[in-house]
């Protein structure tokens, strides 16, 4: 079994995530700052209409706010079928790898767990690493990277049909 | 397959649809069992059932709908009798319908949900003896539904045999079906989003247009203008139900309950053509069933005992809907045995949600809310009805997750009302647009009572102090303020008012929470708009300061305050519902209880002071206390003032500890009447809370007059006017009227409100 991966930098290293879950990649659009929000949340932003939260990641991988000049870039992705925005230094390419190891010479590279000496906060949301030929290639855990696991909201919008 | 399944989902929505109508029908035949409208309606029903469920071929629906459909033409033909059983095996049999639908519903199939038992039962209410004519008089117990039927119940045969075409029901009073249609309600959903951005590129227009455009553009941009809030006004039309839609399972609901606890009720429902968002009336259809569910579980009393308190045997429930004020207001009504605060206070401390001490320092209208403290129940038993303790909270969150407040009225003996008090829509609400530290928000309009500009010699005032709680005066009361910047933790709070130039004009946004009312310091007011409320990701209503978030005109996101929730983060500590008011205010006599100012001293004594003496507090550096001729002053405005040391009055031998040190500042309660002002050192500002002179104890006449219990702790209550004796012995010498007023204050300040 082969997958494809999304690839983008961050702070010159290289990260992919599944690419079934990404909608779509843009330039960073204005982004409406939340007070109070915690670390990691870097604003809301208005996809077409729909108000989207957006996920620092710099900051969930403890990195440092980029230099001034940089304008990121946003790939949107799926999680829990909201629309969720992650906010990166660049949008790299589609790369094929392997979800396990490899069973012909020449297949696609298989992921390795992540090193020990990468710092915890990081190895967490890091699920494996691919040795490509040019670089590393680290694959975010997706759900972790942007902080799931809140309680679902009570939406009010689309209740669930309820017995009496 | 995809058709197919089409044609199974159409027949659920169908089905579901007519079986609440069907619970209504077979209840109302119980009251009028003659009507041949009611029978047809359901004998039709249950035959469109069948009909289909032959056509999609689900043999156990098929089946069951079959016998039901048997009992019921023989009652349509007048062969047999509505009466207590047959009402109940039916209702048996649309439960169990219920249940194969659910079931085809999530899994596709009708499951082995058990028919025959219930095809028994109808079949043995079908070949009952029938024995018309016969007086046999059937026993009053009312049957639980669901429960066994006994096949020897005798069909009641005191109820006339039906009279055809009964005057309740004349023809067309079915619903005109063909001028509506069907729509997904997602179809509605999107289009109401749709319609919002709409609404958003429409003002993008407008103002990109401008004034000064060519005449022909800035027409036609009026006209879409015009078109795109009418089409919004559509839409939102579209989404509107009845709330009648709610309550149409009520009857049933009520039947089963009041049999299940052995009393008699009869629902009244008075305004279900009131119309509601559809989200609001999805929101509220959980609270409102609880609330029904109380008022029969609880509510309700016993019908011997009714007799015995000289009321009707039945009980009347009686739900009401109706406008007021931009809201709709739904109503929960039962003439039963009201609330008693007392148990309720007991019922609290027994759980150990309160202490007995905060119990008894509420007032009678303030112990309802804690029926609304999560895990409170009244209950000594958990029922299927009710005791779970897992109830009122859960109705008062989800109301107030929509906007809505919650307020209960109880006599007792005479009956509980709930009212739930909802806004009229979810999805386009007024707003008012504020800014602060260059992100812009949004403030529900109906939470915003005024605004107000303070200093910078603007009419409104100054900002005050009362310890490190900003106040302003407005209008001869004291309104808490909150900074949205110290809200948010942002720099450049509270300061507003102090620091940064020569007292800057402050702009001050009254708002109405829940029960308080306070300011919130903004940077700036930009405008009003009509906003679409969007929902935020779960994580940032765990905030608890945001509402929703909207899109503005110019397409960026907004958040939208919640109110109640910043009142409820910001002021939890430091203020109660302080709010004063000086007019036509009685002068305060020493026992009665007003609002008092709590204050720290050394050895962590707690004093009471009356906050009507209390001119001001401040905060002066130990560096400027100065001696005079062995007295401690201040240099104050101008002046010198006596500084007088409470804890050295109080305990004369003991010197306060750190009141030399030079390191940190000294909070003074300034008292000033006319020309003369006297400083109080105190250590600490603690609260400001409500007196009650009831639990007063017998001071020892000197300074302290008497202690009393604030808030669970022992606190003295000072008497100002032989504490500021102390420092100028002449305070009161120029006017003898005084001596009426033994706190030796202009008793210009009456507390309201107040409560925790």
């Amino acid at each position: 079994m082969s997958r494809q991966l999304v690839t983008f930098t961050l702070a010159g290293a290289h990260y992919g995530i599944d690419m079934l879950r990404v909608q779509e990649a843009l330039r960073g659009p204005a982004r409406t700052t939340i007070p109070l929000a915690g670390p990691g949340v870097a604003g809301l932003v208005n996809l077409r209409g729909q108000v989207v939260l957006t996920i620092d990641l710099r900051a969930r991988l403890g990195m440092e706010a980029p230099a001034g000049d940089l304008e990121q870039m946003m790939v949107v992705v799926q999680v829990e079928g909201q629309p969720v925005g992650l906010l990166v230094d660049d949008v790299g390419d589609v790369v094929d790898v392997a979800d396990r190891a490899p069973q012909a010479p020449h297949a696609p590279q298989a992921p390795q767990a992540p090193p020990d000496t990468l710092a915890t906060s990081s190895r967490e949301l890091v699920s494996g690493v691919y040795q490509l030929p040019d670089y590393l290639l680290l694959a975010l855990d997706l759900d972790r990277a942007i902080g799931a696991g809140a309680s679902p909201p009570v939406d009010i919008q689309h209740p669930t049909r309820s017995t009496p | 397959m995809g058709s197919s399944d089409e044609i199974v989902r159409e027949f659920l929505v169908e089905s579901y649809e007519n079986l609440d109508q069907l619970d209504q029908d077979l209840v109302a035949l119980e009251d009028t069992p003659g009507s041949r409208e009611l029978l047809s309606r359901v004998f039709r029903t249950i035959h469109t059932i069948k009909g289909t469920c032959g056509f999609l071929e689900f043999g156990r629906l098929e089946s069951l709908t079959h016998a039901g459909e048997s009992l019921l033409s023989e009652l349509r033909d007048g062969l047999a009798d509505m009466d207590q059983p047959t009402t109940d095996v039916l209702l048996v049999m649309v439960d169990t319908v219920r249940q194969i639908l659910a079931s085809i519903e999530t899994s596709g199939v009708e499951g082995d949900i058990a028919v025959d038992p219930v095809i028994e039962q109808v079949r043995a209410v079908l070949a009952d003896p029938r024995t018309p004519g016969l007086p046999q008089v059937q026993g009053p117990d009312r049957q639980i539904a669901g429960a066994q039927i006994p096949d020897v119940q005798i069909p009641d045969p005191q109820i006339p045999s039906a009279s055809p075409g009964s005057p309740l029901d004349g023809p067309g009073s079915v619903a005109a079906s063909d001028s509506a249609i069907r729509v997904d309600v997602t179809v509605l959903d999107d289009l109401m989003r749709q319609v919002g951005e709409l609404v958003l590129a429409r003002t993008q227009i407008t103002r990109l247009v401008g004034a000064g455009a060519d005449t022909d553009l800035r027409r036609a941009s009026q006209r879409l203008s015009l078109i795109a809030s009418e089409l919004r006004d559509g839409v939102m039309a579209a989404r509107m139900q009845p709330i009648g839609h709610l309550w149409a399972k009520m009857p049933r609901v009520v039947r089963d309950l009041a049999a299940a606890c052995g009393t008699q009720v009869h629902l009244e429902v008075v305004g279900g053509d009131t119309e509601l968002d559809r989200a609001l009336l999805e929101a509220v259809k959980d609270p409102l069933m609880h609330l029904v569910r109380n008022a029969v579980g609880h509510g309700i009393e016993d019908p011997l005992i009714r007799v015995g308190a000289g009321k009707p045997a039945g009980g009347v429930l009686t739900l009401r809907a109706y406008h007021e004020g931009g809201r709709v207001v739904v109503e929960v009504q039962d003439d039963g045995m009201g609330i008693d605060v007392d148990r309720v206070a007991a019922a609290a401390v027994a759980r150990g949600l309160r202490t007995p001490e905060q119990v008894a320092a509420l007032a009678g209208s303030d112990l309802l809310e804690l029926l609304v403290l999560p895990g409170f129940s009244m209950a000594g038993a958990v029922t299927n009805v009710s005791g779970r303790g897992v109830g009122l909270d859960v109705v008062h969150t989800r109301i107030a997750a929509i906007g809505g407040t919650v307020e209960v009225e109880s006599a007792i003996g005479l009956g509980t009302i709930w009212r739930l008090r909802i806004p009229l829509t979810l999805a386009v609400i007024s707003s008012i647009i504020v800014e602060t530290a260059g992100e812009r928000y949004a403030i529900p309009a109906v939470n915003v009572l005024e605004f107000i500009a303070a200093g910078g010699g603007s009419s409104g005032g100054m900002i005050e102090y009362v310890g490190p709680a900003p106040v302003l005066r407005v209008r001869g009361a004291l309104l808490p303020l909150v900074g949205l910047r110290d809200v948010f933790g942002l720099p450049g709070g509270k300061g507003s008012g102090q620091q940064g130039g020569p007292d800057p004009v402050t702009v001050i946004a009254v708002l109405q929470g829940d029960t308080q009312r306070f300011g919130l310091i903004v940077d700036r007011v930009l405008d009003t708009e009509e906003i679409v409320v969007k929902p935020i990701p779960a994580r940032l209503q765990g905030v608890g300061v945001y509402a929703g978030a909207t899109l503005l005109g110019d397409g960026r996101v907004a958040l939208i305050l919640d109110v109640q929730g910043i009142a409820g983060r910001s002021m939890g500590g430091t203020w109660l519902e302080a709010e004063s008011q000086s007019r036509d205010a009685p002068a305060l006599p020493a026992a009665t209880g007003g609002q008092v100012l709590v204050v720290a001293l050394a050895q962590r004594r707690r004093v009471a002071i009356p906050l009507a003496a209390v001119t001001r507090l401040e905060r002066v550096g130990r560096e400027a206390i100065e001696h005079v001729g062995g007295r401690e002053v201040i240099q104050y405005r101008g002046a010198i003032v006596p500084l007088v040391r409470l804890d050295r009055s109080l305990e004369p031998r003991v010197t306060p500890a750190g009141a030399d040190s030079p390191l940190q500042d000294q909070l003074v309660v300034i008292f000033t009447r006319g020309p003369r002002t006297v400083a109080l050192a105190v250590e600490e500002v603690l609260d400001i809370m409500d007196d009650d002179p009831a639990r007063h104890a017998e001071g020892d006449g000197g300074v302290v007059v008497d202690s009393t219990v604030l808030r669970g702790r022992v606190t003295e209550l000072l008497d100002v006017r032989h504490a500021v004796l102390l420092g100028d012995p002449g305070f009161y010498d120029d006017d003898g009227d005084d001596a009426s007023d033994p706190r030796g204050a202009p008793a210009t300040l009456r507390a309201v409100g107040g409560r925790r």
